[in-house]
């Protein structure tokens, strides 16, 4: 029972703690966490390949979020933040040696045998993408995403990935050439 | 050489995006996109990706494991925050331990090389003993003796540094 009551007295003292050191209060991470988890999520899962580990590293974004000391001018800015935060614990991921990493190509992305008679060429396109975007460089899948699954601006993109807007046009122009090469047949073969 | 974009570019994205290529686009735009190789493998990639993000955002509200809530996340980060604060607190504690093993051992060999001379004639059977053991040694012992007994001063300062080191970083690193 003590325990108990102690450990309600932490919860609020951490609770406490959180709406004085957090940047933001509950209600408005509320706010923010709803428009933005399933996206980041979803990003998060076609970067690694394993939905899963976007679990992992979704909360540990948000967690970072809430532990930075930066200052963000608007919402917009805020949300760039997290993507960068989400782009370099994936990166960080990729770094790390894993004897068990799996394939980046999901295992939830596989269709389902009753799918695949509703939908066959969508779904074989689905699988078509996601082999291409796993042959794609790391840094070359985020910028493919945030430009055309989220419709990012370069400014955008520079943002989160850290890279000059002067040469980003540049490098997304060679990413999309690369993920259009390998989406059709004679770019099977192709590996740079 | 091909052109690396078009002007053309964000509002084809738009329209993809928006669900409105191409039967609710402009019909310059969707000529243009036609004749246009960078606008046709904007259209391409942006369909396909679009297409997958849609199904992906679906698939998230059918999961079995849906997504945590933000008051989970909320609660888990103040948690998660209050034990880094907890550790962080004692880190000085820990630095301060290590400081002080450092300065009783560095304290120690200034305590010993002040009292080298007068505790050398105790040692002088000793001497006479490494003498008759080994010469080499014994002139080591007589160098190491001389270097401490010209660098007293910089022994001493050392010593006062290590003592001061630790009080400095605990005043420094305490959070109140």
């Amino acid at each position: 029972m003590s325990g108990l009551v102690l450990s309600e007295l932490e919860r609020l003292a951490a609770l406490e703690e959180a709406e004085r050191t957090f940047p933001m209060n509950e209600e408005e991470f509320r706010a923010f966490y709803e428009l933005t988890s399933r996206p980041v999520w979803v990003y998060l899962t076609r970067m690694t390949g394993d939905s899963r580990l976007a679990d992992d590293l979704l909360q540990e974004a948000y967690y970072r979020l809430l532990r930075t000391k930066a200052t963000f001018e608007s919402e917009d800015h805020r949300r760039n933040y997290l993507y960068r935060i989400a782009t370099n614990l994936v990166h960080d991921q990729r770094r790390r040696p894993r004897a068990d990493r799996e394939p980046l190509v999901d295992a939830e992305r596989q269709p389902a045998p009753d799918s695949l008679t509703g939908s066959e060429s969508r779904a074989a396109r689905r699988i078509d993408l996601a082999r291409a975007m796993a042959r794609m460089k790391p840094r070359e899948r985020s910028m493919l995403w945030l430009a055309y699954a989220h419709g990012c601006s370069h400014e955008e993109i520079a943002e989160v990935l850290g890279l000059k807007t002067s040469s980003l046009k540049a490098l997304l122009h060679r990413a999309r050439r690369r993920l259009a090469g390998f989406m059709t047949p004679a770019g099977e073969g192709e590996t740079r | 050489m091909t052109s690396r974009s078009c002007a053309h570019e964000p509002e084809i994205v738009a329209a993809v995006l928006g669900r409105r290529w191409p039967e609710a686009c402009d019909a310059s735009l969707r000529a243009h996109a036609e004749a246009c190789e960078v606008c046709r493998e904007v259209v391409e990639v942006a369909a396909l990706l679009k297409e997958d993000y849609d199904e992906a955002r679906e698939a998230v509200a059918q999961r079995d494991v849906p997504l945590p809530s933000a008051g989970q996340i909320w609660w888990r980060a103040a948690v998660h925050a209050r034990a880094e604060a907890a550790q962080a607190a004692t880190r000085p504690l820990v630095w301060g331990y290590g400081v002080a093993a450092a300065c009783a051992v560095a304290l120690l060999i200034a305590g010993v090389s002040l009292l080298w001379p007068s505790l050398l004639p105790a040692f002088g059977v000793m001497t006479t003993l490494v003498d008759w053991v080994s010469p080499v040694a014994a002139s080591a012992t007589d160098a190491v003796v001389a270097t401490l007994k010209a660098r007293l001063a910089i022994v001493i300062a050392v010593a006062a540094f290590l003592v001061a080191t630790p009080v400095a970083l605990y005043l420094a690193l305490r959070e109140d």
